[in-house]
């Protein structure tokens, strides 16, 4: 008797689990390029059920980066007009922040650092926000959207033409383009050099934001399906259980880590972007 | 979108449980670290600052220092002024005495000389005297003889 009840449960948990995926293919058909995204819903999704209106959650990346940003910037405010000597905590941590990006760009910038550390550190700060927003229950990851990830390399592949342009000028730019001839045999091969460094430099912002959006996205698919399955595994055993066992746990702290990870390594390759743009710059 | 409580229900679960493992494992060792920053910053400031107020004191010493140096080197200076001054007022007094006795010495030989003189031209007076009252004597006289041996004998005085 045990044994065909808790047959009959797993029945209806894979019924469940089947009605879930259903459930994220409609959702996916919403959010446009992630088609096959499972999202947990955010506030956005509260805000569509409470008002009645069907279009905020459409909104969710822009509206959580702005939102990000307002912290941020509140954030910003805060310590600049409370700033003292002998800092307090929060002082503290945003010094230590800024003090760890400081050194970890100065290490590749060096005296140029000043000039470039507010767009870098900002860069850093704003998309760790972003990535770890994704963990946080109402709030939904932007990063994970290629839309937003685009649109931040964009912003580092003008930012850093504007950079060489201004810093070479403007027959430099073009040699280094070229791949910088000075000889006869260089010359000849600027046929092949300038077509490669022409499609490098728009492969660059490309990479940046795929990389940054596949990882985010991969961390928050997976916390959503682990919730998903965590349900599922719950209605197994309790079916009127009101939350599930929370399988995503360890997952968290894999996001933890790979968010702070991808937003250095998005920070720290327009760094070097940043850098080769410099006249100094070695490839 | 539809509302799935359920998957918010677990999703907020298992942030709470991250946040309670954080709190316990990684924010704590992280405020360690922020009260030592904290600690060293507001020690270093106190360095500075008994630092500054120890220059602060030195600096105070050697202006006294100075200052007392100043005063001994003007003091010592209107010292030898005065010495000087006393020195120079006594070689003044001691000359005004000297001259006054080479004066005094020298007005006394002076009369010693005149009184030595007068004794000798009474001396002479006498012997011419003498001698014109011998010659008086040795002629004859007449009145008018007379008065022109004394009348002579004034001139030689006078001559004398």
């Amino acid at each position: 008797m045990i044994q065909y009840k808790f047959l009959n449960n797993i029945i209806i948990a894979t019924q469940e689990v089947a009605g879930h995926a259903e459930k994220a293919a409609e959702h996916g058909g919403d959010h446009g390029e992630d088609g096959l995204s499972m999202h947990i819903p955010s506030a956005l999704t509260f805000f569509d059920k409470w008002f009645g209106t069907a279009y905020a959650h459409h909104f969710a990346v822009t509206f959580f980066a702005l939102l990000i940003a307002v912290i941020m910037m509140i954030c910003a405010l805060v310590v600049y007009r409370k700033r003292q000597m002998i800092p307090g905590p929060f002082q503290n941590v945003v010094e230590m922040i800024f003090e760890g990006l400081y050194n970890l760009v100065y290490s590749m910038l060096g005296k140029d650092t000043d000039r470039y550390i507010p767009f870098l550190g900002t860069l850093f700060l704003y998309i760790w926000f972003m990535n770890l927003s994704g963990l946080v229950p109402f709030f939904h990851a932007p990063t994970s959207a290629l839309n937003m990830t685009l649109a931040l390399s964009i912003s580092v592949f003008f930012y850093v033409q504007y950079i060489s342009l201004t810093r070479l000028g403007p027959k430099k730019y073009l040699l280094h383009l070229c791949g910088d001839p000075s000889s006869g045999v260089t010359w000849a091969l600027v046929i092949i050099n300038f077509p490669l460094h022409f499609v490098g430099e728009f492969i660059k912002p490309f990479s940046l934001a795929m990389r940054l959006f596949g990882n985010i996205f991969g961390e928050d698919t997976l916390i959503a399906v682990m919730i998903s399955l965590g349900v599922v595994f719950m209605s197994i055993f309790w079916h009127d259980a009101y939350v599930g066992v929370p399988f995503q746990l360890p997952f968290y702290f894999l996001s933890l880590l790979l968010g702070t990870i991808q937003a250095l390594v998005f920070t720290m390759l327009s760094t070097s972007y940043i850098m080769m743009a410099l006249p100094h710059g070695e490839h | 979108m539809e509302l799935d409580w359920k998957l918010i229900l677990t999703h907020m679960l298992g942030f709470v449980i991250t946040v309670v493992i954080l709190a316990k494992f990684a924010w704590r060792p992280i405020l360690g670290i922020l009260d030592e920053r904290r600690e060293k910053i507001k020690s270093e400031f106190d360095q500075i600052e008994s630092g500054k107020s120890e220059i602060e004191e030195t600096k105070a010493g050697y202006d006294a220092k100075l200052k007392d140096i100043d005063n001994l080197a003007r003091q010592k200076l209107t010292e030898a002024v005065n010495d000087g001054q006393k020195v120079a007022a006594e070689i003044k007094e001691q000359g005004r005495d000297e001259a006054k006795e080479i004066i005094f010495k020298a007005k006394a030989e002076t009369d010693r000389e005149v009184e030595k003189a007068r004794a000798a031209l009474k001396e002479d007076m006498v012997k011419m005297t003498i001698a014109a009252a011998e010659k008086i004597i040795s002629k004859k006289l007449d009145e008018q003889e007379n008065r022109r041996l004394i009348k002579d004998f004034i001139d030689s005085v006078e001559k004398a």
